[in-house]
């Protein structure tokens, strides 16, 4: 990078190491989404479920992941459930006291989420900059060789 | 054909390079405890605001084993204070390095300035 009569001068070379970097950056921001969202999305799966242990009625279970097997079984009316605090901890404590936990840990989840949405927006506002800049020079080198 | 670097210059950027280096790795060590710190704060948190006897269960390998509150509080603090002192450890050294860095980055100035007086500024990049 060098000053030309006040110009701000950047090699190509800077310019696709910058966009392979936010590239990266972008595929990084993406995974991390998809993540928080599959938790976020098991949150409101767990809070569903509490809705529905306080009542007596038949249930199926899935003996796999992908329902190959299913059976009955009697649920009968729960107090109290198993609720992950973090780390390699669970406590079991009341439902309302479950969904608070859940809760808590929901809007934690959605804040992160939040952070990451927008540093994806930035990386891939900046990665659009750069890839105009390339398509620009690629329009200019071709209309030079004509 | 392109220039051949000085020697003297060549080392000083390689040394740069490796600082660059180990200041990238540092931060991931260092947000890889903070972010441990911040998930047993969390759970310390959430562990307060439950009464003393409420069954708390910790995973160990397959299984989830039944321990006092007041146990794996003892150990969530404990794992805490390692934690912050580790942390703190990074904070101290990511301030030396860096400091060796920024030094490092005013020589490698100087000695562009010095073998190519006829360039506006320098190609070393300011450490993000």
């Amino acid at each position: 990078m060098s000053e030309n009569q006040g110009k701000m001068v950047i090699s190509l070379e800077d310019l696709l190491s910058q966009a392979d970097l936010l590239k990266k950056q972008i595929d990084e921001l993406q995974k991390a989404q998809a993540e928080l969202a599959d938790s976020l999305a098991s949150i409101s799966s767990a809070k569903d479920s509490i809705e529905e242990l306080g009542k007596q009625q038949e249930m199926l279970v899935s003996s796999d992941k992908k329902g190959y097997l299913m059976f009955r079984i009697q649920q009968q009316p729960q107090s109290k459930v198993l609720v992950y605090l973090g780390l390699a901890y669970y406590a079991e404590v009341e439902l309302p006291t479950a969904i608070k936990i859940l809760e808590s840990r929901e809007n934690e989840l959605n804040q992160a989420l939040q952070d990451i949405n927008s540093k994806l927006s930035e990386s891939i506002n900046a990665y659009s900059q750069i890839a105009e800049i390339l398509k620009s020079i690629q329009q200019q080198s071709n209309q030079k060789g004509e | 054909m392109a220039e051949k670097i000085p020697p003297e210059l060549q080392t000083q950027i390689v040394k740069l390079q490796q600082l660059q280096a180990q200041l990238d790795r540092l931060a991931y060590e260092k947000s890889v405890i903070d972010n441990e710190l911040r998930e047993v704060n969390k759970v310390l948190e959430e562990l307060s605001t439950l009464s003393a006897d409420t069954a708390i269960y910790k995973i160990v390998g397959n299984v989830l084993v039944k321990k006092d509150k007041s146990t794996i509080e003892k150990e969530l603090n404990d794992r805490k204070e390692i934690l912050e002192l580790r942390s703190r450890t990074y904070q101290k050294q990511e301030t030396l390095l860096r400091n060796q860095f920024e030094e490092l980055q005013k020589k490698v100035n100087e000695l562009v300035q010095r073998y190519y007086p006829q360039s506006g500024q320098s190609s070393v990049p300011p450490k993000a």
